[in-house]
């Protein structure tokens, strides 16, 4: 529980301490920008300066829609309950991933934003098998994406077609194989324990188990209360999230306002860091060498993929790179690329490794790539 | 009773503020279109926003206690706020961009439907609207009549389109265009392109886009210096990169070059 800091003359101290350390770290920033302009040689130089702009653009471009996410995540998690959750969820498992691969034209969210939100429904309930197609299926059938994909190939409907249909497609089948292979595993990272209601909480010391780093924490809860809810305790930030009517407006947006901090921290390091790994891959692999290494067949399919998890572009623009190779690539591969990189790609999943199991995550990723490899080849083979 | 500080809060709070102030300073200085694309800019505003409040909320939570140690993702944070700052805002460079590949090929490989597609340039939301500012913008079937097309940014894309998908329609009529000029190993000596680069969503998506162009003195020319350049429009087989065909792209054979100042904003940015 925190404790309430009013503006008293401490606080201000430390808010100016604060921000004349921001102000330092600012100087010294550019001071040694400018000094490594000096020094370093220059075609050095425009290369970290040119990783550095599209480094920072990926997080820019990025930050807004993790937000989002992290947004939306906490609202479903405070205003939504659980039981609402199962209502909602058909009891056919195919209907399940049918509808799941189709939120996308409710809910357009991008790649960044929908981990989070993904997240968050598996804790409220949601099957496995109905979040991951539902993750999978949203960044690529949506409309920004399907017209984005429609104006960068001058209008092909044929483009827009297959990416479309087969997105949904490959988003169902490894939705499905994923809910087979972990059979009832958590995949989650956390393992929250969900304390149900009806007790007396005084002196009571509860321990957050599962991340072995600096995840983990302790927390007193102090008071003994009343109430027939769960506790979840799960984003670290001290907070009691749970579903609960009780709290006023304000106490719930300033618990929401928390969560996201504490979320934007958790999946940001993973952002930072993804983002990075593909600005360097921007900065060092070449178009020629994706050239030199094979363009048709099988080979073709296996680059166009691998230059897709790579690049970790937006889902919104990568029709437009797809588009250069048209000509060059096969169609099957082209089309590879773009439903495999608004799935998985090198952002992605470290933001994955931030919330789940690496083993389920190597799992995830296995399952994506084979089913994107058989549908971009089948698109080969078939000839279209 | 005495309260201590919260290291990690205290930490937390900076990158936070830190973070609002360096989307402050681009949106406020416009460089903000150095890394993403204008109709992004508000996306960043929000970010902006959702940046100061949750500073705000940090405060509250400055005395907070808590054992934790100090948590060493913070570090993590720092990486692109160094940067940020470290780095002055500008375009990438060309050879960076040209990594992705360079955008000259065929737009689609089959009937493109540009006719119906690209009558207007667009600026805003492509409603039919009788907006006298649509009355006066040219399309494509006004660029197809004309013998001199005169380029610039805001016709840049359209025409690239439909001169690469119409090479035809195009042959022979003159051409004045400017951009960068870049020259790579896969160029013969007197060929060079006069490109521009386009950024779709953000700078990680950039492309160079642009022109062939034959020249007797193309070998004077500066790799990435600006110039502008007029010739007539023909067409050649092209090769690059592709291993099995060769395939017909505009090729413009230039008559005059001066060369031209860096335009205010490099990129260009396409709207639909």
């Amino acid at each position: 529980m925190s404790e309430k800091a009013g503006l008293n003359f401490k606080s201000v101290q430390v808010l100016i301490t604060a921000v004349i350390g921001i102000l330092v770290f600012i100087l010294v920033s550019r001071n040694l920008g400018t000094l490594g302009e000096m020094l370093v040689e220059s075609s050095l130089m425009n290369g970290i300066q040119g990783f550095s702009i599209i480094f920072m653009s990926i997080i820019l471009e990025a930050m807004p829609f993790v937000m989002l996410g992290a947004f939306v995540a906490s609202i479903i998690q405070i205003f939504v309950s659980e039981q609402t959750i199962t209502k909602l969820i058909p009891k056919n498992k195919f209907l399940g991933l049918l509808i799941a691969s189709l939120m996308g034209f409710v809910f357009p969210v991008c790649e960044c934003a929908i981990v989070p939100i993904m997240r968050r429904l598996l804790k409220k309930g949601v099957p496995l098998h109905i979040g991951v197609t539902f993750m999978l299926a949203v960044p690529i059938a949506n409309p920004v994406v399907l017209l984005s994909t429609y104006y960068a190939f001058a209008g092909d409907m044929k483009m827009v077609l297959l990416r479309g249909v087969l997105g949904m497609t490959g988003a169902i089948l490894v939705g499905y194989i994923i809910g087979q292979l972990q059979k009832g595993e958590n995949p989650l990272k956390e393992d929250v324990k969900d304390v149900e209601g009806g007790h007396d909480h005084e002196n009571m010391t509860m321990k957050k188990e599962g991340v072995v780093d600096s995840n983990s924490f302790q927390f007193n809860v102090v008071n003994t209360h009343n109430h027939d809810h769960e506790h979840d305790e799960s984003c670290g930030c001290g907070h009691d999230h749970a579903y609960d009517s009780d709290s006023s407006v304000k106490d719930k947006i300033i618990q929401v306002l928390s969560h996201t901090s504490a979320e934007l921290y958790s999946v940001g390091r993973f952002l930072i860091l993804g983002a990075f790994l593909s600005a360097l891959m921007q900065t060092l692999v070449s178009r020629d060498l994706i050239s030199s290494i094979g363009q048709g067949g099988i080979l073709s399919t296996m680059v166009m993929m691998g230059l897709a998890f790579v690049l970790s572009l937006c889902s919104e623009a990568d029709a437009f790179i797809a588009r250069t190779f048209l000509g060059q690539f096969t169609s099957g591969s082209i089309v590879g690329f773009m439903i495999y990189g608004p799935m998985i790609d090198i952002k992605n999943t470290m933001m994955l490794a931030g919330y789940f199991k690496s083993k389920f995550v190597i799992r995830l990723i296995a399952a994506i790539t084979v089913v994107c490899f058989v549908l971009a080849s089948l698109v080969n083979v078939f000839g279209l | 009773m005495k309260k201590r500080i919260n290291i990690n809060e205290l930490v937390w709070l900076g990158i936070l503020i830190a973070f609002s102030y360096f989307i402050y300073e681009l949106l406020i200085s416009g460089d903000m279109t150095y890394y993403i694309h204008p109709r992004m800019t508000i996306y960043a505003k929000f970010a902006f926003a959702v940046f100061v409040l949750l500073s705000l909320v940090q405060v509250r939570r400055l005395f907070s206690t808590s054992r934790r140690r100090f948590k060493l993702g913070y570090f993590i944070f720092i990486i692109p706020l160094f940067l940020g700052f470290a780095v002055e805002p500008q375009a990438v460079s060309a050879d960076i961009v040209a990594k992705k590949g360079l955008n000259m090929v065929r737009y689609s490989e089959g009937e493109s439907n540009t006719d119906q597609r690209l009558n207007m340039p667009s600026d805003e939301s492509d409603e039919k609207t009788d907006d006298k500012s649509r009355k006066d913008a040219l399309d494509v079937f006004d660029y197809r009549q004309m013998d001199v097309i005169e380029i610039n940014d805001e016709n840049f894309l359209m025409l690239h389109e439909d001169i690469n998908n119409n090479i035809d329609r195009y042959k022979g009529k003159t051409i004045i265009t400017y951009g960068f000029v870049y020259k790579d190993e896969n160029h013969e000596v007197n060929e060079f392109l006069t490109a521009r680069v386009v950024v779709v969503c953000c700078a990680a998506d950039s492309l160079i886009t642009g022109y062939l162009c034959e020249w007797d003195e193309a070998k004077s020319l500066e790799h990435e210096s600006w110039v502008k350049i007029q010739g007539t429009i023909d067409s050649t087989l092209y090769k690059y990169e592709s291993i099995d065909f060769e395939y017909e792209i505009p090729l413009i054979l230039v008559d005059q070059v001066t060369s031209h100042p860096v335009p205010e904003m490099e990129y260009i940015f396409p709207e639909y």
